[in-house]
């Protein structure tokens, strides 16, 4: 048990991965790989039946397949070695959904390299032929809070299975994982805004703007020919924007308290209604949009 | 499964089948096919494998057939005739990855054992072949996995490809190991099985049975050391056993002749024109060494009987020469068992022969009952009554020297010697017939001397004046088979052959061309290959000056640490080889710098050019200018560079770095 933890923990740090890394002789690790061991055996049965019976072909075999296993042991780490890996993850994601990581390779000069990558319970295979290559990973997560990206190890037993090279990728990325989104349905009295977006009453035309949605585009006037303008609609919302607050929600849980936040937000941001978060520990105060939903998850999953 | 595994499935069990084919019982190989077309349909994708009862009852066939050949499940050939017969067993019921995986290892197994069978040239090939194949199998399983739609054939030439290079970085290990690694003594006896088929001479003789032997062109053994230093050929016996007890039909060896030579009467009869050579037997399951007469053993694993018949203590396999050591015609001081000897030696079946008795008689008489002089007499007798040295002497009844010194009178050597022997001993000369080799040719390379089967022959020996004196009555029929040796006989006289003719003499020419030619080049692989041992590892280093013990493990480790040195070069080459040109010279020019001086990895070319210009006298500055208008100039140039331009900037880059060496001298 000591030893397991001791044998993690100097893995851990020796094989720290920092956003981007090459892969150099200290990375990779080599050593004989399950069906290596019947090789083995098949070496050491030739080698005696090569002596006993004082036969050089089968002790040549022997040195053959000896050989062999030797130079597998080079072939199979240059399929790690060189290569040059680099990781991107994603910062915040949301109960129940998947979180992605994407690892990007390159190779200075283009090489067949077949990899295997074992993260968790999951086995992928990736067949590298191109200088630039990108693979995504991805994540259940089923729990709010942080969620620490598991160590990746990264694995070749080409050409014959019978030597491993591999290398661990222990990740400092984590994400915010926000919790599931739920309603309330008996209780509607915060959902008020429901109503109202069609309350939104039309105050004027201005000309089109890079980045104005699509949605808001006057397309009565397109069709006239007098060009892209948009409809600015008098904002109800901004006198009376939503404000959700954690003590007001009907729930005596902490977790469920949150899952009702989330479902409120989610709301929100469907709707494009402005909205400010109340937490023991932090506020948002009151925006709409992708990076407010961002914000509003991660303080969700850090609460 | 992958269809490209099951073909390389098929094609090693296919080869190794190939391999084996000649040396498995004939019922076996068919069963072994039977498996191998039934698994090339079931192991399509989509069928059912085959039924269980059918593995088993075809398996069980399979051993039964072993057992009615070999009568044993254990022992050399039939053990490997069983590792087969597994690994055929396993191919029928893979079904899962692991399955496969084992069974390409297995097979790896059973292509080495083959060995066992025989070691020649073309064994080694096909296990070359199926060793490739199962590698192959073992990386398609590999690779497979990451592609989706390769065709089948295209991807296994690719991985044949690939695997046939990666043996090829493995091959210079190889090598080295197989030269250098220590070759340790068994380390434990096995047993090795009497072998029933072997052809050469046996441990019986009845006439007819070396005429049989003589037909055959197959090399028996080689004689290697100073051929130049053997006696002429009329002197060349190849002494294999003496057979003394006779039964009116067949001659066998008395139990008197196999006792042990004591080796100090051996070492007290010196000789002075003895010399040293290695006998290499053809079949290594023959029991005899066919010792120049007379010859005695160097090594302690074999030994000399009474009768000069050299054995081994211990049956082997092992296919080395011996090294032998010939006497010249001595006797042995110490005769045991004198009297018994003595008896052996004159009996003979009273009942039978009754004419060749009452010759014997007679011819005694006239030779004044003198032993000599009767010897010449009946070699007198023999020369004068039309006797005809042939092949095929033809069959002969119950009363054989009868029939055939009255009536046949054609007969081989062993109908001269028997007879010879027998009219001895109807007037109470002790004599016995001796068999063995006469002869032989020299091998093409001239340093070797080849005795083949059909040199098989069989003289006498007669005890006169207490000693065994050798005679052959062949001699007197058919000087030339003696003096100028069977092949020669064959060629000049085919009348030798008898009825067989021509027709057989004109396949036998050519055949045995080629077998000259294939026999010495099995010999080279045998001596060079096979037989390369301890003796000629040491050889090997002693020619490198080296004669430690430990000689060979220093060998390996520096010829292997030598190999990876020059692995690393090659890939350092490869590396430079890939940068441009460019790269390069500049490279070459930035390294002998001093640190400060060298281009700093954020440097542009022309910054670090500015930067060494300000290091070197002003008027010069002009140099390092036009260094950097050409570099940019080759750099962004559209076609390929041409080499003039190269030249003219490796120059420029010379100046540059004189310029530099030249201010820094002058400041110091």
């Amino acid at each position: 048990m000591l030893g397991q933890n001791f044998w993690r923990h100097w893995l851990e740090k020796r094989f720290q991965f920092q956003q981007k890394k090459r892969l150099t002789q200290k990375d990779v690790l080599v050593f004989i790989y399950q069906q290596g061991y019947l090789y083995l055996v098949l070496i050491l049965i030739t080698f005696v039946a090569g002596i006993n019976y004082a036969n050089n072909l089968i002790l040549g075999f022997c040195f053959l397949i000896s050989a062999i296993l030797c130079i597998s042991f080079y072939l199979t780490f240059k399929q790690l070695h060189g290569l040059q890996l680099e990781v991107v993850a994603q910062q915040v994601g949301q109960a129940g959904e998947n979180v992605q990581l994407q690892l990007f390779f390159q190779q200075d000069t283009p090489q067949l390299r077949y990899l295997w990558i074992q993260v968790d319970q999951q086995l992928h295979k990736l067949a590298l032929s191109e200088a630039k290559q990108q693979y995504s990973l991805a994540f259940y997560t089923a729990q709010r809070g942080k969620f620490h990206y598991p160590a990746i190890q990264l694995y070749s037993v080409y050409p014959f299975g019978l030597v491993r090279a591999w290398t661990y990728l222990y990740l400092n990325d984590f994400a915010w994982i926000a919790p599931k989104a739920a309603q309330h349905t008996t209780e509607n009295k915060h959902n008020r805004h429901n109503e109202e977006p069609d309350l939104d009453e039309f105050r004027e035309l201005r000309s089109y703007q890079l980045g104005d949605s699509l949605q808001a585009v006057s397309w009565k006037q397109v069709a006239r020919g007098q060009g892209l303008y948009v409809k600015v609609f008098e904002q109800y919302q901004n006198q009376q924007q939503l404000e959700i607050d954690y003590a007001q929600m009907p729930s005596t849980s902490h977790e469920e308290k949150l899952s009702l936040m989330m479902g409120l937000v989610e709301q929100c941001e469907q709707q494009q209604c402005a909205y400010a978060l109340y937490l023991p520990q932090a506020e948002l105060p009151a925006a709409c949009g992708e990076q407010q939903l961002q914000q509003a998850k991660q303080l969700l999953a850090q609460a | 499964m992958n269809s490209s595994i099951r073909i390389s499935i098929l094609s090693s069990l296919g080869l190794l089948l190939l391999a084996q084919l000649i040396y498995l019982p004939v019922l076996l190989s068919i069963i072994f096919i039977i498996i191998l077309i039934s698994l090339y349909f079931s192991l399509q994708p989509g069928r059912q494998p085959i039924a269980k009862y059918w593995t088993f009852s075809l398996i069980a066939l399979a051993l039964l057939s072993i057992y009615l050949q070999y009568r044993a499940f254990i022992g050399v050939e039939a053990g490997v005739a069983v590792l087969s017969t597994f690994l055929f067993a396993k191919a029928l019921e893979t079904r899962t990855r692991r399955d496969v995986i084992i069974l390409f290892n297995f097979a790896l197994f059973v292509s080495a054992s083959s060995f066992l069978f025989s070691q020649s040239i073309w064994m080694a090939f096909m296990v070359i072949l199926s060793l490739l194949s199962c590698l192959i199998g073992l990386y398609r399983l590999q690779t497979s996995e990451f592609e989706y739609q390769a065709s089948a054939v295209q991807a296994l030439k690719r991985d044949a490809r690939h695997v046939g290079r990666f043996v090829l970085y493995a091959l210079p290990f190889f090598v080295l190991l197989f030269m250098f690694f220590p070759r340790l003594p068994p380390l434990w006896h096995i047993p090795i099985p009497e072998n029933k088929g072997i052809t050469g001479i046996s441990d019986s003789m009845s006439p007819g049975d070396i005429a049989e032997l003589s037909q055959s062109s197959a090399l028996a053994f080689r004689i290697i050391g100073d051929v130049q230093q053997l006696p002429p050929r009329h002197e060349l016996y190849w002494r294999a056993m003496v057979l003394d007890e006779y039964d009116g039909q067949r001659w066998r060896s008395s139990f008197v002749n196999q006792q042990p030579l004591m080796r100090s009467d051996v070492l007290q009869s010196a000789h002075a024109r003895s010399f040293d050579y290695q006998y290499l037997a053809a079949d290594p399951s023959v029991r005899w060494v066919m010792g120049l007469e007379k010859s005695v053993p160097l090594e302690h694993r074999y030994y000399s009987q009474q009768d000069w018949g050299i054995v081994p203590r211990r049956l082997t396999q092992r296919v080395e020469p011996i090294p032998l050591r010939w006497i010249g015609d001595i006797q042995a001081q110490t005769v045991s068992n004198a009297h018994l000897n003595l008896r052996i030696n004159t009996q003979f079946p009273v009942q039978q022969d009754l004419q060749a008795q009452q010759l014997a008689q007679r011819l005694f008489l006239h030779s004044g009952q003198d032993p000599e002089r009767y010897v010449q007499q009946v070699l007198r007798w023999y020369r004068e009554n039309g006797f005809v040295y042939t092949l095929t002497p033809g069959r002969l009844g119950q009363h054989r020297v009868d029939e055939f010194l009255f009536q046949s009178r054609q007969g081989f050597c062993e109908h001269y010697a028997s007879s010879f022997v027998m009219l001895m001993r109807y007037v109470g000369i002790p004599a016995r017939v001796v068999t063995g080799y006469q002869g032989g040719e020299l091998a093409p390379d001239g340093k070797s001397w080849e005795v083949r089967q059909l040199d098989a022959h069989a003289w006498t020996e007669v005890l006169l004046n207490g000693k065994w004196q050798r005679f052959d009555p062949t001699a007197m029929i058919s000087p030339q088979r003696v003096e100028q040796g069977m092949q020669n006989l064959i060629a000049e006289d085919q009348a030798v052959l008898g009825e067989r003719g021509s027709g057989w003499y004109r396949h036998y020419h050519l055949m045995n061309k080629l077998r000259i030619w294939s026999d010495y080049a099995s010999y080279q692989w045998q001596s060079k290959v096979v037989g390369y041992n301890a003796e000629s590892q040491r050889g090997w280093l002693a020619k490198l000056g080296l004669h430690s013990s430990y000689a060979n493990i220093l060998m390996l480790v520096l010829t292997i640490l030598g190999l990876l040195g020059l692995y690393v070069a090659w890939l350092y080459y490869q590396h430079l080889r890939r940068q441009p040109k460019l790269t390069r010279l500049v490279q070459a020019f930035s390294i002998p710098l001093p640190p400060e001086l060298q281009k700093q990895p954020a440097e542009t070319f022309n910054m670090w050019m500015s930067r060494l210009a300000t290091q070197a006298e002003s008027q010069q500055h002009h140099v390092f200018k036009q260094t950097v208008l050409l570099y940019e100039q080759m750099q962004y140039a559209s076609e390929q560079i041409a080499e003039a331009d190269l030249k003219k900037f490796k120059a420029l880059l010379n100046s540059c770095a004189s310029e530099l060496k030249n201010h820094r001298k002058g400041l110091s």
